[in-house]
């Protein structure tokens, strides 16, 4: 009797532990690696609001949609699709989450979303005002985005893995998306949103322990924003590939002489040679 | 395809670990005297200088590249920090990576068609060479296709692979990445797991003067076809070797 008023007891404990990590993973995986891009009730970021998204679609779909948005698209599932092309057709990153994850993240957003009988009308507070902005920050944010100019708290810079093509800029990295012209696909919210707390996993590898300073994600987003502008009216054709092929060229000639020269100095035969 | 990435990230990186320690020793208390690159060059000279000097000369330069980028990250951050620096950085790498290219096809065909290297070859020769030729590939790839590598590496890879030593293991960011980029890695490990079991343990013995030390080669002192020809006048005198 008294083992199993023990194991009960154990049993209880157990469970209880498990609800309340099961939330705070909900919160601490929402707050990751959802807050990007989706708000509960506070209006459209870069994805569609998630207030009582689980009322409007079932909690098996979310879950595949949670781990593997692109494999859903890719097999055809409509509801999908339509959200992908409602949202600027911008792909939702696949989520390394396991399903009771994911089912923490759903329940998160069940229990924070507002009244579904009340809807929302609110927009994301904007902090970004293109009338500010001046040509100092846009200037810093180059310098930031290029890395002559390093992050206060450490990092590799943008142009690690990304590229934005306009005159004076450096060839950018090719790692990851180019982002040119993603003031217009993303939106200031969604960008600034990105920059602090972003939901792709290299960018927590190099700004999840150093996140960036207010000054430093306003300069970016006003360099960013400036790109986006000079874009819509211009196109920049100055492929600077040309270039590198051709440094790379030059450099096997020389690396080639060289090999030549010390070929000249070595002994061809097999049979040392009398004189 | 969790399970696969928990294979290829985690499982493979120990086990080639694993392999490389107990393998190396033993094939050291094994097999001691064979603890080397043969030497072919005595069979054949001139195929070998133009594929063995230009892969020895790549593949050391972006062997150091890559140690470096792993051992002090930020000295590579702090490099690149200037656009011209990086570009430097990456067109000698990119160099580099060509001349081990082509340096390893050379070597390939040689082995393959010089009826005297091919008395010397084993099983393992060709593999490892054809490893080496898809790994360089694939690097050259990369760099083309994903760059900046040096600097993606730097905050990327290196956390990785310090989580894998620090027996933590976290592969969030490496299962993002491109799948050439993925071969690239799970080919490095494979190679680093055959390691012992290849004439790649030349490169545990490697005396590091060959590094600066002059070409050494090995020559006949006297024509052995002169001196069996019994028909031939002896005229053969001491060498004179200046």
């Amino acid at each position: 009797m008294k083992c199993f008023v023990q194991k009960t007891a154990l049993l209880f404990l157990l469970i209880s532990f498990n609800l309340t990590s099961a939330q705070s993973t909900g919160q601490d995986i929402f707050s990751k690696t959802c807050f990007a891009c989706h708000t509960i009730g506070e209006g459209k970021r870069v994805g569609p609001d998630l207030a009582n998204v689980h009322q409007r679609r079932n909690e098996e779909w979310l879950i595949k949609f949670i781990q593997s948005s692109n494999s859903l698209i890719e097999s055809g599932d409509s509801l999908a699709i339509a959200v992908f092309e409602e949202n600027n057709k911008i792909l939702m990153p696949d989520q390394p989450l396991t399903e009771l994850e994911a089912k923490a993240v759903i329940d998160y957003i069940s229990s924070n979303s507002p009244d579904p009988n009340n809807p929302n009308t609110k927009t994301p507070k904007q902090i970004f005002d293109p009338t500010s902005i001046t040509q100092a920050d846009i200037d810093r944010g180059k310098n930031l985005f290029e890395g002559t100019e390093k992050f206060e708290n450490g990092g590799a810079s943008c142009i690690s893995c990304h590229a934005v093509e306009m005159p004076g800029v450096f060839n950018g990295g090719m790692l990851a998306k180019d982002i040119t012209m993603v003031f217009s696909r993303m939106g200031a919210a969604g960008v600034d949103a990105i920059i602090r707390t972003p939901p792709f996993p290299a960018m927590i590898n190099s700004f999840g322990e150093n996140p960036l300073t207010d000054k430093e994600v306003k300069d970016l987003l006003a360099f960013l924003y400036d790109a986006d502008q000079w874009n819509q009216t211009k196109k920049y054709s100055g492929n600077n590939d040309i270039v590198l092929i051709f440094a790379v060229i030059l450099g096997l000639n020389f690396v080639f002489v060289l090999f030549l020269f010390k070929w000249n100095r070595v002994k061809k035969n097999s049979v040392n040679s009398f004189r | 395809m969790n399970a696969f990435d928990n294979f290829f990230f985690i499982a493979l990186p120990y086990a080639a670990l694993l392999m490389f320690f107990v393998g190396t020793i033993y094939r050291y208390k094994a097999t001691k005297f064979k603890f080397s690159s043969l030497s072919s060059q005595f069979l054949e000279t001139r195929k070998l200088y133009w594929g063995s000097v230009p892969f020895h000369w790549g593949i050391l330069f972006l062997f150091f590249g890559h140690l470096i980028a792993f051992l002090f990250p930020s000295s590579i951050l702090l490099w690149n920090q200037q656009p011209v620096r990086l570009a430097i950085l990456e067109i000698s790498a990119f160099v580099g990576g060509i001349i081990a290219f082509v340096g390893i096809i050379s070597l390939l065909y040689r082995r393959l068609t010089n009826p005297r290297i091919r008395k010397v070859t084993n099983y393992m020769d060709n593999i490892l060479e054809l490893l080496l030729i898809i790994q360089i590939f694939l690097g050259l790839w990369v760099a083309y296709g994903y760059r900046w590598g040096s600097s993606w590496f730097a905050s990327i890879l290196t956390p990785y692979l310090n989580s894998i030593f620090s027996f933590n293991p976290n592969i969030d960011a490496v299962i993002a990445l491109p799948l050439v980029v993925q071969l690239h890695i799970i080919l490095a490990f494979i190679i680093f797991m055959i390691i012992p079991f290849t004439r790649l343990v030349h490169l545990l013995v490697f005396p590091l003067s060959y590094l600066w030390r002059p070409y050494q080669k090995v020559i006949w002192n006297w024509n052995r076809r002169q001196v069996r020809n019994s028909r031939a006048k002896w005229n053969i005198h001491k060498p004179n070797n200046t």
